[in-house]
């Protein structure tokens, strides 16, 4: 019996298996739903990671405010000498006038 | 495919939240790319899971989507390197041999190699197998692309727009691709 070489049966495989490459033309009972349903939840969880993230945000920056305070607080309570405090008390000791 | 869909007005009314719109899509771009998938990628794969996969991409990336190009070409593009990723994920098989085939397999696979005889669709599936197997071999890109010039008969310009590659990748690959594809079923022949 004649045989193809195998560039014709290539070509036969391709046309004997034509069926099984064709498209579904619509999408099959259930399917529409489930993504619609997987599209929902994905846009869910899309909002609540925007939403700690957000929160997460005005956390740190409420906490950044609060050390920003005190800082400033504590500077503003120190005297405004221009020693160390340790030399302060020295000068305080001798009872020197300082500025 | 729906030709008649105003997919300018489905995506804004997407965009403002409407559920009808994404039905809308989705039932546009099913057939679309359900042909890619069945294409490029072997029969049993789950192909519902991978279609889904596609459109929630396709969804998630459609505020990138320009407009200058008709919506399922832009989709087609997003649904090949889909299928690709699937497919480099995927092992290449070591080199079949005729024994290995199914009965079914192995009918299909003769009735093609002999001269004369017609090609059988009752037979599809198991050509269908047959032609993965010899797939397998190839890399995924190299598959793909024998299946849109053998398969879908395209033209070099038509797979550089969808795939991106330039057309002288493209002959390059074909040239390479062509013996390989030639000396396995060959090998397959030869097994026998």
């Amino acid at each position: 019996m004649n045989k193809n070489d195998p560039e014709t049966t290539w070509k036969n495989l391709l046309v004997q298996s034509a069926s099984t490459f064709e498209p579904e033309l619509a999408p099959p009972y259930g399917f529409i739903t489930n993504t619609l349903a997987a599209l929902r939840a994905e846009q869910r969880q899309e909002r609540e990671c925007e939403r700690i993230g957000l929160r997460a945000l005005w956390a740190s920056l409420a906490a950044l405010g609060v050390a920003a305070a005190v800082t400033l607080t504590v500077s503003l309570h120190q005297d405004n000498s221009d020693f160390d405090p340790g030399v302060r008390s020295l000068v305080q000791a001798e009872n020197l006038p300082y500025s | 495919m729906d030709e008649s869909l105003d997919v300018d007005d489905c995506l804004r009314r997407w965009k403002e939240g409407s559920e009808a719109a994404a039905e809308a899509i989705i039932q546009h771009l099913y057939p679309v790319i359900s042909k890619i998938v069945r294409t490029h990628l072997p029969r049993r794969d789950d192909e519902k899971d991978l279609i889904q996969e596609i459109l929630m991409k396709t969804f998630a990336k459609l505020h990138q989507y320009k407009g200058d190009a008709p919506l399922s070409h832009w989709v087609s593009r997003l649904a090949l390197t889909t299928c690709l990723d699937r497919l480099r994920a995927q092992k290449i098989r070591p080199e079949v041999r005729h024994a290995d085939l199914t009965p079914d397999e192995a009918d299909a696979f003769n009735a093609a190699w002999l001269t004369g005889s017609t090609p059988d669709s009752s037979n599809a599936i198991a050509a269908r197998d047959v032609v993965d197997r010899i797939l397998s071999h190839l890399s995924p890109e190299d598959r793909s692309l024998v299946l849109m010039v053998d398969l879908e008969g395209r033209s070099l310009q038509e797979i550089s727009e969808t795939t991106g590659w330039t057309v002288s990748k493209i002959k390059m690959r074909l040239f390479r691709i062509r013996p390989q594809l030639r000396q396995m079923i060959q090998r397959l022949e030869d097994s026998k």
